[in-house]
């Protein structure tokens, strides 16, 4: 569907700034290549997981993750998980940072140990995914672990962002951004990755429908459900951005409604290499209100893969039955976010961004009374301040502690 | 903590101040520990309510979701209890605190902004925002605090707060504590100096749940009383993981000095001051005729503690819209009933406010009000390992150095190493010697038996019964003898030489329903030496002037502690002034004794020896009334010539100080009534009343 919208569009290049419609910019900004990645760590892997002088080094194999959200009045809100086989591989190196490190990835970083018990930052000096045998990406990302209970064991959850350092196979030559959510087990991390890479030639995507998951793997942390939902502007002037004002009068940040929506991806490595299918948007499913801000009040207004612009912000989340009764909410507080610039083939006039953030649920009510975990996405949009336009399609994901399986679906695919 | 007016750095030197000596005397130190002591001290438990969704925002608008709560702030929506902490002596293997949390009382309602580490004491500016990071210690603001007791009374308080993210047996737990100031009360909180300070934790639905401690300088006694306060109905602990040891702080005695420490940079000075902690029992109660009261009774030393405290001496006075920061160090040892250390605790307090604090009956005393909190840093012996937060909430003098302290140590006792009793139990409660919000230990005067006010001192002992029941009587009566007494002395406020000062009713009838109030040393201390008092005789009715006589009387300036009382010795004469403490022959019939006193059983009282025309013995129980030196005295004859009076005539004395022709008089109208507390009547006894007029020497 998005590819045969960006049939459509103008011909790209030599396109003034302001010429092409809302709609049109949609189609351009969504010329990505989004993915959902499942990581479960290598055990045969030698040393995977352990803490060193040098950081962390470990190595895991990457699934195809297929995440959907069920929506009703009877049973709330209610996720399916689904894990293929295996289809590549990630390599790893973590260092865990002192908090006031600026990271990048022509620098080294100063190693501190990991503690288990305290919240710290880490910089992923080199992560390498490796879809099929040849198809994927080296990357550069920071992150934070966040220590928690649950069920009265302590787990490390931790949270990243990373960008594309450089594309090899059918990734060469796409920029490219992904978050990652999960934990630290003893043999290294698991957990999930969503990656969108810039893919205006339509290389990385196919319109093919790709075969459903017929066998389905174990995760390592079957008691938290993973919940995927998009997010995109709505129409009328409710879902109109507006300035956020101090007392004072002086522009606090921003407040941004979307409507979110049902969404779904997926990819093969199978007959002929890496393909992803076009993120399929689907029905709104409820509203998004949210604050974000610059977290670097002097910090220059570009973001770039050196020094991306770091934002921050908080969202109330609320979902919907089909009737439009709210099932529930989380409210969410971005910690860190990192945005990078980019320039559209179709549009080169325009600036457009995409960026990754995470951050911890931080109260949840109706079908998410009592929840914790970990919110996390990856976007891209173009911004024009109010009363501008907002172009956007968010990639929101919550990762849940539900040991007693509340969230998740009844089906279940089993090898 | 600095106070410029009491530390005044040589005017050639501005960065080598002159240290002053903060053990001087401006007044006597234990006076100065008696007015530190007019305060009414506040310990509170908090629980989160339950949120509401009109409760989610942080601010009215709901369509800035910069106020979303849990974002850049939290909505602090908690019920205020009762609450009971009563620290065990601790012996050589066990150190336990009994707590008891009750009924609610109060609410607290506020906002708890996040801010940079940058963010000062802004009490009218929003701080420069920080969005929630539960993992992360942050610094906030608390605005729009409001703190209510009853629709009257309330009060605005405004503070400054840290969070604090600890691992608690490989589990993390993220403690919160703030401190700040009354900005504005309402009610019995009207015209109020306090301080309060919070410890707990942050709950996952975004509440808090802690202690709260709470001082209001409270010269007047409105939140003040001496009585027993009712049994708590206990609840369920809200936080079983946490120990609070709330306890009262004061020096031994005067001879215990404070000392300047080395100077640790900055600007700063310290000093060092030790002190010792009591069990304590804070209790508040809530009365439908007083309202609102606090009382606190003392226990045994538990532990000793040093504190270092750092401060800028050249910083003017703290005020509610810039409080003097401070910093501290702090030692606790804890010392089983042989005297032996038990347990040391280290904590120090990194965030703290002072402020100016002034004495309206001792113009001339320094004082400074303070709060805070920090974090407890390391235990040794029973309390090794611990982890927790330290809050401080006092009142001092400067010059003499007195102070009363109140400090809490929540303990988080995941192990329950010291929490004991609580859920359903038995109230704990303060065991052995307790006192009362005004120590009476130091330094007892005595009186030898051949003293002539010993005997005097006897009587008042031996009719602690007769006043007891009296004060029933008129507890069981307020409703009907307010009304009698008031309407009799409003109807004759325009009579003779002075105007009169009206009588409230309803006032009347909750100070007759309170008992007992608390010791005002200002009103005890009224007169100071010599007055002579024109007394006028009134015809009832008529209100037609039938005699004049003056009365010359003598009031020692110095007040004893005797036997756990208050006490002063005072004379009066027609033929001219005594010192109590050079009487003629009694005998000679010349002049009168007369001994006040206050015991906090039986409050103000007073027993007279009339020497002068014939003998006679006469006592006196008073009630405090609202404007300052404002007295009701009930007066009892109890013999004449040696024969015991059988009556229920009491003169009903009403006694207030003000000025008159500009000079500082005293004032006072007598009726007799007799009172039947079985009917709850009173009836004018008599045919005449008095006014009497004093003027001081």
């Amino acid at each position: 569907m998005a590819l045969n919208q960006q049939s459509q569009s103008p011909a790209s290049g030599g396109v003034a700034a302001g010429e092409l419609s809302v709609a049109s910019l949609q189609v351009l900004i969504d010329q990505v290549a989004t993915f959902n990645v499942f990581v479960i760590p290598e055990q045969s892997h030698p040393g995977s997981g352990e803490a060193r002088s040098d950081g962390i080094k470990c190595r895991g194999s990457l699934h195809r993750f297929d995440l959907a959200l069920e929506l009703s009045s009877e049973s709330g809100v209610r996720a399916s998980n689904k894990v293929g086989p295996a289809e590549g591989r990630v390599d790893m190196h973590w260092i865990v940072i002192p908090n006031t490190f600026a990271a990048r990835p022509d620098i080294e970083p100063p190693s501190i140990p990991l503690d288990r018990h305290y919240s710290q930052r880490f910089a992923l000096q080199e992560m390498t995914l490796t879809f099929g045998n040849s198809d994927g990406f080296r990357s550069f990302g920071t992150g934070r672990t966040f220590p928690i209970i649950v069920g009265g064991r302590p787990r490390l959850m931790v949270a990243g962002i990373g960008n594309v350092m450089e594309g090899f196979g059918r990734f060469a030559g796409h920029e490219g951004n992904f978050t990652f959510c999960g934990e630290w087990m003893p043999d290294g991390f698991t957990g999930h990755i969503i990656t969108r890479i810039l893919d205006e030639g339509g290389k990385l995507r196919t319109r093919d429908p790709l075969p459903p998951l017929t066998a389905e793997v174990d995760r390592p942390d079957p008691d938290f459900t993973y919940l995927m939902w998009l997010a995109q502007k709505g129409k009328g002037p409710a879902q109109a951005n507006r300035p956020s004002l101090t007392p004072e009068g002086q522009f606090r940040g921003l407040n941004i409604p979307m409507e979110l929506k049902q969404g779904y991806s997926a990819f093969t490595t199978r007959e002929g290499g890496f393909r992803a299918a076009d993120l399929a948007v689907r029905d709104v499913i409820g509203l998004e209100v949210g604050f974000g801000r610059g977290s670097q009040p002097d910090a220059p207004p570009t973001g770039t893969p050196l020094s991306p612009f770091q934002f921050e912000g908080v969202a109330r989340y609320s979902l919907n039955d089909g009737q439009g009764h709210v099932l529930g909410s989380i409210t969410t507080n971005v910690l860190e976010g990192r945005r990078f610039d980019y320039r559209l083939a179709g549009a080169p006039a325009e600036t457009a961004w995409r960026f990754g953030f995470f951050g911890p649920v931080i109260y949840g009510s109706g079908c998410f009374q009592g929840t914790s975990g970990v919110f996390f996405g990856a976007s891209n949009s173009i911004l024009r301040p109010p009363p501008g336009d907002h172009i956007i399609t968010h990639c929101y994901f919550a990762r849940l502690y539900d040991p007693e399986g509340r969230l998740r679906a009844a089906e279940k695919v089993r090898r | 903590m600095a106070d410029t007016q009491a530390f005044q750095p040589s005017a050639n030197s501005a960065t080598a101040p002159v240290l002053p000596d903060v053990n001087a005397e401006t007044y006597p130190f234990d006076f100065v520990q008696y007015l530190l002591d007019q305060t009414a001290n506040f310990s509170m438990f908090a629980t989160p309510e339950p949120t509401k969704p009109g409760d989610l925002l942080l601010t009215s608008d709901a369509n800035d979701w910069f106020s979303i709560n849990g974002g850049y702030g939290l909505v602090i929506n908690n019920s205020l209890h009762r609450f009971d902490s009563v620290v065990h002596p601790p012996a050589s293997d066990e150190l336990r605190v009994s707590e008891a949390v009750g009924e609610a009382i109060g609410s607290l309602r506020g906002r708890w902004l996040f801010c940079t580490d940058e963010c000062e004491w802004t009490p009218e500016k929003l701080p420069p925002p920080a969005i929630y990071d539960p993992w992360s210690p942050q610094r906030f603001a608390v605005v729009d605090n409001l703190f209510s007791f009853t629709e009257a009374d309330r009060f605005h308080g405004y503070g400054v707060g840290r969070t604090f993210p600890i691992v608690v047996d490989n589990q993390p737990k993220l403690l919160a504590a703030a401190v700040g100031n009354l900005m504005k009360g309402e009610g019995k909180f009207r015209d109020r100096e306090g301080t309060f300070v919070m410890t707990g934790s942050i709950t996952p639905d975004l509440g808090f749940v802690g202690h709260i401690s709470l001082r209001v300088f409270d010269p007047e006694g409105a939140l003040r009383t001496n009585r027993e306060a009712p049994a708590l109905t206990v609840i369920a602990n809200p936080d079983p993981s946490s120990a609070f040891f709330v306890m009262r702080g004061e020096k031994k005695d005067r001879t215990v000095r404070t000392t300047f420490g080395p100077p640790p940079g900055g600007g700063l000075v310290s000093l060092v001051t030790p002190s010792q902690f009591r069990t304590a029992q804070f209790n508040l109660m809530r009365r439908s005729g007083g309202g609102l009261r606090t009382e606190m009774k003392m226990g045994p030393v538990v532990c000793k503690m040093e504190a270092t405290v750092y401060f800028n001496l050249l910083a003017p006075p703290g005020t509610a819209l810039s409080p003097v920061p401070f910093t501290t160090d702090e030692v606790y040892r804890f010392v089983d009933q042989k005297g032996r250390e038990v347990g040391t605790l280290t904590a120090k307090v990194i965030e703290g406010i002072s402020f100016d604090l002034k004495f309206p009956g001792a113009p001339g005393q320094k004082g400074v009000r303070f709060a805070g909190f920090g974090p407890i840093v390391s235990g040794t012996g029973l309390l090794s390992g611990v982890q927790g937060i330290l809050t401080v909430n006092s009142l001092i003098g400067i010059a003499p150095h007195a102070l009363t302290l109140m400090h809490v140590l929540h303990i988080i006792d995941t192990g329950n190493n010291f929490l004991s009793g609580g859920d359903g139990g038995p109230r704990p409660s303060v065991a052995g010697s307790a006192q009362t919000s005004h120590p009476i230990s130091r330094e007892e005067n005595r009186l030898s038996e051949d003293d002539p006010f010993y005997p005097l001192l006897r009587h008042a002992e031996d009719y602690t019964d007769n006043y007891l029941r009296w004060r029933r009587g008129f507890r069981k009566c307020s409703e009907d003898l307010c009304t009698i007494f008031a309407n009799n002395f409003n109807q004759h406020l325009n009579v003779g030489e002075f105007p009169g000062l009206e009588i409230d009713p309803h006032s009347l009838r909750s100070i007759f329903e309170q008992g007992v109030s608390p010791f005002n040393l200002e009103t005890f201390n009224r007169y100071g030496g010599r007055a002579a008092g024109v007394f006028r005789t009134y015809e009832l009715g008529t209100n037609k002037e039938l005699d004049v006589s003056t009365l010359y009387s003598y009031w020692r300036p110095e007040t004893l502690r005797v036997n756990g009382r208050y006490a002063k010795k005072i004379s009066g004469s027609f033929s001219g002034y005594f010192d109590p403490l050079d009487l003629p022959d009694l005998s000679k019939g010349q002049a009168d004794i007369i001994f006040n006193s206050y015991r906090e059983d039986v409050g103000l009282t007073s027993w007279v020896e009339i020497y002068q025309h014939r003998r006679q013995q006469r006592t006196s129980f008073a009630y405090k009334l609202p404007h300052p030196h404002e007295i009701l005295w009930f007066v009892k004859d109890v013999s004449i010539d040696g024969q015991r009076l059988e009556n229920n005539i009491f003169m009903a004395s009403h006694e207030w100080k003000g000025k008159l022709d500009g000079k500082i008089a005293y004032f006072m109208v007598a009726f007799f009534y007799e009172i039947d507390f079985n009917s709850c009547t009173a009836q004018l006894s008599g045919d005449r009343y008095w006014r009497a007029l004093y003027f001081e020497e």
